[in-house]
């Protein structure tokens, strides 16, 4: 099934050609071509039902594409657990087991000790908790338990489907500040979200999913600059400034944060510049519009 | 395979639901094996009625220390082999009934070896359920041999391991098809409700017409609770009227077939889950 496009050492961690996965008729992921390269922190967006998590079983071996070809770590998904880590949706657990004993049983399987098990649990701060049965877990701790389990055997490649899912927010941002601390160096994690500051927050390079289809793939900034070419500024009074735009016949609109929106280019930001300081328009910043994720994802997801 | 077979044993062992048939088995063995029989009559009034006529009574010798294995065993095609397909499908349909079976994939040497390693810590366990439910036999005879005033001497030593070693043929085959029917049901509850429909219906309705159809008995001779019954009817030939013993084979096809059953199931499910997606 895999073909030989990327080896352990040549910086791509995840890559994919063509995948596809279809179940019956429909088209759950269509035609997904993904490189994911090694010691990034990488976000995988789309709205749920887009076809993220399953992609990601994909690539963890819990699912066979339809047709495509997919390679983790060099390897066909599913032969190397040693050096990858997955939370695929919801975490699971024997609930009649302790946390420890939960965490414990998949250490072994990989190979892993138990000083990384009482180190997981004390990282994640499940130690109190570490002797109750896991059924009585909150969903929170659930999630806890399973990024404890996903990282025991310290694996080369984390794979973290919605990780914040059923955190409180003092959790969201524990888990945020875990991941930053994880990644670089050659561990590689993908994480898959719906949620955009999230994934703003955190992540060096995205991919969008949308309806099944990769319809963004790069840097988070590339997709914050998007195509429009627009300039934005604060400037005061306000109305001068809009006159002056008007004679410019350049367009203009309110960002809602108190800043203009300007329609033109960065090529042109001398000459507007120039004319707002002949109209004693005051400038305090002007510079290239920023697009907010959001903006950028429903841009993407639209077009 | 070592790691994954101490990891399924450190599941089985832990699980309630493994000591909670070893406790069924017991209390079977006592209240049906020896305290009903027991309470019914053992003055010998008329041994030719068969269970529930009037008259019918057991004969005491039955219910003694000397015929434990006979007596023990006789639950054993019917009611224990419930018990351990129950245990069985429990022990595969729960991974998928809390999403384990994902860890069990993700984190697991191989989805063979990982199936291998629980069949075989599963058909071990079963061990357990059949020792208790011969100790409890044990302990209720010699319970009865001291109330009588009749002999305590137990049976040799050679046809209680014989015995235990038929009890857990027996258990291991519907511990297996149990675990076989998780796996390709995907779910516990309906292989334990179409199990016990099965083994307490089908089974013994087709026996039932063993002897007007060839096709019948050619089939009937196939199954595992008709081979079960064999097997323990070899054992036990006071106790033939008991649910599921039956004389329908020879020993030697008993163990055979049943054999035969218990790698079909470990193959065909082993089959099944390394191809399968795992959806849960």
């Amino acid at each position: 099934m895999a073909r030989n496009t990327s080896t352990p050492d040549d910086g791509v961690a995840i890559c994919t050609s063509q995948l596809t996965r279809r179940f019956g008729d429909e088209t759950v992921v269509d035609s997904i071509d993904l490189e994911v390269r090694t010691g990034e922190l990488f976000g995988l967006l789309g709205p749920n039902g887009s076809g993220k998590s399953t992609t990601l079983r994909m690539l963890t071996g819990l699912i066979r594409p339809s047709s495509g070809d997919v390679e983790v770590l060099g390897a066909e998904p599913g032969t190397t657990p040693q050096r990858v880590g997955a939370v695929i949706e919801e975490p699971a657990v024997y609930p009649y087991l302790s946390g420890r004993k939960n965490l414990e049983l998949l250490a072994r399987l990989v190979g892993a000790g138990p000083d990384a098990v009482e180190e997981q649990l004390e990282t994640l701060g499940l130690a109190d908790a570490a002797d109750r049965p896991a059924g009585g877990y909150s969903t929170g701790m659930r999630q806890r338990l399973g990024i404890a389990a996903a990282l025991v055997h310290d694996p080369d490649l984390l794979l973290l489907d919605e990780p914040s899912a059923g955190l409180d927010p003092s959790g969201m941002v524990e888990i945020r500040e875990l991941l930053e601390r994880l990644a670089g160096g050659s561990r590689t994690i993908v994480v898959s979200s719906h949620l955009l500051t999230e994934i703003d927050q955190i992540c060096d390079r995205v991919a969008v999913i949308h309806h099944g289809r990769l319809v963004f793939q790069g840097d988070l900034d590339e997709l914050h600059q998007g195509d429009s070419e627009e300039l934005q500024a604060r400037l005061r009074p306000r109305d001068s400034a809009t006159k002056v735009l008007d004679g410019l016949d350049i367009g203009h609109r309110d960002d809602g944060d108190g800043r203009l929106v300007i329609g033109a280019g960065p090529d042109r930001t001398p000459e507007i510049v120039r004319a707002f300081v002949d109209a004693d328009v005051e400038v305090y910043e002007i510079g290239e519009r920023r697009r907010s994720l959001e903006e950028a994802y429903m841009e993407v997801t639209s077009s | 395979m070592i790691a994954a077979i101490r990891v399924e044993y450190d599941k089985l062992v832990r699980r309630p639901a493994l000591w909670w048939s070893a406790v069924a088995a017991a209390a079977m063995s006592i209240v049906f094996g020896y305290v009903i029989p027991y309470l019914v009559g053992t003055d010998g009034a008329d041994p030719g009625s068969a269970p529930g006529e009037p008259g019918y009574s057991v004969p005491l010798e039955t219910l003694l220390p000397e015929q434990l294995v006979e007596n023990a065993i006789s639950g054993f095609p019917l009611f224990y082999l419930a018990l351990a397909l129950v245990l069985g499908a429990l022990t595969s349909g729960s991974e998928y009934t809390w999403r384990t079976i994902r860890s069990v994939v993700l984190w697991g040497p191989g989805r063979v070896t990982m199936l291998a390693a629980k069949s075989i810590v599963l058909v071990a366990a079963v061990v357990i359920v059949a020792v208790a439910a011969f100790a409890a036999g044990a302990a209720s005879s010699w319970v009865i041999a001291v109330v009588e005033n009749e002999s305590a001497s137990p049976p040799p030593v050679a046809e209680v391991l014989r015995g235990l070693g038929a009890a857990w043929l027996i258990l291991a085959v519907g511990a297996v098809l149990g675990l076989a029917g998780g796996v390709l049901a995907r779910s516990s509850g309906a292989v334990i409700g179409a199990g016990l429909v099965y083994l307490f219906v089908v089974e013994l309705l087709l026996r039932t017409f063993v002897s007007r159809s060839e096709v019948i008995e050619v089939t009937a001779k196939a199954l595992p609770g008709t081979n079960a019954g064999s097997l323990a009817g070899s054992f036990a030939e006071t106790t033939q009227g008991a649910p599921g013993v039956n004389d329908l084979v020879g020993t030697g096809q008993a163990v055979a077939v049943l054999l035969a059953w218990s790698a079909a199931g470990v193959v065909v499910s082993a089959a099944v889950f390394a191809r399968r997606d795992v959806h849960a």
